[in-house]
């Protein structure tokens, strides 16, 4: 996925993760996984409601997750404890400025655990936004 | 980087773009949010520093990816 990076800075865009726990869960988080990316929490889930994302019980354990785990599993992901909400759901949203608050260019919210979107999705929807003016040079 | 990215790559049923909004009507309101709730919201970043949502975007396009968990 080096290339899916490098296709985010090309289009002058962050990249920025969002987690439903602590600030010292997502340092250690960042350790592990050497992330470049921004890591930010939220465990009271108010980006996550703003954002219109689901939570639920049966979205975390319905028949839908239960494939996506297995799926997961065979191609040797491995769960470990979950930190952070699980019944919460994720999403993969691409916001640019515009407007008086910015603008939606893309928008995906999971249905259930392990539904994800392609990233050539979200990709396509970013490289299609205006890009930054580069600064003027001194 | 490479874990986070890949993770989100899997089959699915695909997201909401205006480009797409034609092809698929079902999905088009997903993009009708309160951007404006978003923007206001201020979390805490690894390092216990606030970072307002809304100054994400305010300058270039950023990519926000809701984890379901950490690990």
């Amino acid at each position: 996925m080096r290339g899916d990076q490098e296709r985010i800075q090309a289009a002058g865009a962050d990249l920025v993760f969002v987690g439903s726990s602590r600030p010292a869960v997502a340092a250690e988080f960042e350790r592990e996984r050497g992330l470049e990316a921004r890591l930010l929490v939220d465990p009271e889930l108010a980006a996550y409601g703003a954002a219109e994302l689901k939570r639920s019980v049966l979205s975390s354990l319905g028949l839908e997750s239960v494939k996506h785990a297995w799926r997961a599993f065979r191609g040797g992901h491995r769960q470990e404890r979950v930190k952070g909400d699980p019944w919460q759901q994720g999403g993969v949203f691409v916001l640019a400025p515009g407007g008086e608050v910015g603008e939606v260019l893309y928008a995906y919210r999971s249905a259930e655990a392990g539904d994800h979107p392609p990233n050539e999705e979200w990709l396509a929807a970013l490289e299609r936004a205006p890009r930054p003016e580069a600064p003027a040079p001194p | 980087m490479r874990a986070p990215l890949e993770a989100l790559a899997s089959p699915a049923r695909g997201g909401v773009c205006p480009a797409k909004l034609d092809e698929r009507p079902p999905g088009a309101s997903a993009l009708r949010m309160n951007l404006a709730d978003l923007a206001r919201i201020e979390l805490r970043d690894s390092s216990d520093r606030p970072q307002r949502l809304g100054a994400l975007w305010a300058e270039r396009p950023v990519v926000l990816v809701f984890l379901r968990h950490f690990g």
